[in-house]
């Protein structure tokens, strides 16, 4: 039963995956949280970024107004890099002709100090 | 063990990519959620029910220092980016497979369905039932980008069972545009007092024989996949395989092993 139920797991999620990657415009970025000592620290971290449109378009991610990558008639790409990131640091998919403003992301920065937040310390949904 | 190692391959080796999410709480605010579905506890003691598993509670709540996670109360000393070190408490969860109404059973209906007991083990309900425990000691995390290491150690703080116990545990998980999966690797370790208080057979139960329950090791695997729908919903699916190690010579038990499956749909309120 385990081994069935493991399958029915991994079957769920890849569907789920295959499912979603046919929806319209998408713009993500992982990490969504970045922890830092203090709230004017600097976020060092990778950033992974995923992107669909529904028509294809020459796109490019932007770091609020410098451009990161961009790409020609594409409807989909993904790119990371190294990012120093700090709070209020917006990122965005931008048509390069129109200059429209496709979608936008960003990390949100945590201070430890500010304690305003803190990192739960046990899985969430873990009772059983 | 060989679904542990079925496990580790397929989520440790294959998916490099993506990245853990940080799971942030507001201070001061209690984080209530419900998941109601379809699941079910294996019970390894003989003669033990299953636990049919229809809803899982998600309840946390933290102050600046002090914490209340489902079910674990602590007071943290140490919180820096990468370390954590809390003093913590909990209910020792050995006793859930011998009661229904320990806090990991609330939300647990009992099956009445009960397996024949076969002549060389013994039936729970022959025995003295175990009293509860309250376990208390130190948790110490480490927290990386992408994965998370804890170790806890815990003592009997209520003179019940006077054992400790260790647990460790691996985590990561992996965000894919469908959702978070995630993975976590343990390993617990129950001494010899704690493990012959709950899986001993002791003189004053009279049933015709002892039995002296060593110290055990027991590893265990978990892997959830989180999916949101929106702000407040989502679907939610774990597995949790639990091998009961050296624990399964005790003749209370049928199995050598202990399944948790769930399958539903999350709400925060």
């Amino acid at each position: 039963m385990f081994f069935r139920y493991c399958l029915l797991l991994v079957i769920c999620a890849l569907t789920s995956f295959n499912a979603t990657a046919n929806k319209s415009t998408e713009f993500q970025l992982t990490p969504a949280v970045c922890m830092v000592q203090n709230s004017d620290d600097v976020c060092q971290i990778e950033v992974n970024f995923v992107w669909q449109t529904e028509t294809t378009q020459d796109v490019c991610i932007l770091r609020d107004q410098t451009p990161l990558k961009c790409w020609q008639s594409a409807t989909n790409g993904n790119f990371s890099y190294k990012a120093d990131v700090q709070f209020g640091t917006v990122y965005s998919l931008v048509n390069r002709k129109s200059g429209e403003q496709i979608a936008t992301a960003k990390i949100k920065v945590q201070s430890s100090n500010t304690k305003s937040q803190r990192r739960r310390l046990r899985t969430p949904w873990s009772f059983f | 063990m060989k679904h542990l190692f079925c496990i580790f391959i397929l989520f440790f080796c294959s998916a490099t990519s993506a990245k853990q999410i940080d799971e942030a709480i507001e201070q001061g605010e209690l984080r209530l959620g419900l998941a109601l579905g379809l699941g079910t506890i294996s019970n390894p003691l003989n003669e033990g029910d299953n636990f049919p598993l229809i809803a899982i509670p998600d309840i946390a709540y933290y102050g600046e220092r002090f914490y209340f996670d489902n079910g674990q109360l602590g007071l943290t000393l140490v919180d820096e980016k990468h370390h954590v070190i809390s003093l913590i408490s909990e209910l020792n969860p050995e006793n859930r497979f011998f009661v229904t109404w320990h806090p990991a059973n609330v939300f647990i209906v009992r099956n009445a369905y009960t397996e024949p007991a076969t002549r060389d083990r013994i039936s729970i309900s022959e025995i003295n039932r175990p009293n509860w425990a309250l376990d208390g000691g130190l948790n110490y995390q480490y927290i990386a980008d992408s994965w998370r290491f804890s170790a806890d150690v815990l003592h009997d703080i209520s003179g019940v069972h006077f054992g400790h116990r260790v647990a460790l545990s691996f985590a990561k998980g992996w965000q894919f545009r469908s959702g978070v999966l995630s993975v976590r690797l343990g390993l617990d370790y129950l001494s010899h007092k704690l493990a012959d208080y709950y899986y001993g057979i002791q003189a004053d139960d009279n049933v015709g024989q002892t039995f002296e329950q060593d110290a055990a090791v027991l590893p265990h695997v978990e892997v959830s996949w989180q999916m949101p729908i929106n702000e407040r919903f989502g679907l939610l699916a774990k597995i949790k395989y639990h091998n009961l190690g050296s624990l399964s010579d005790s003749p209370l038990f049928s199995s050598d092993e202990s399944v948790t499956i769930f399958t539903g749909v999350t709400h925060v309120f």
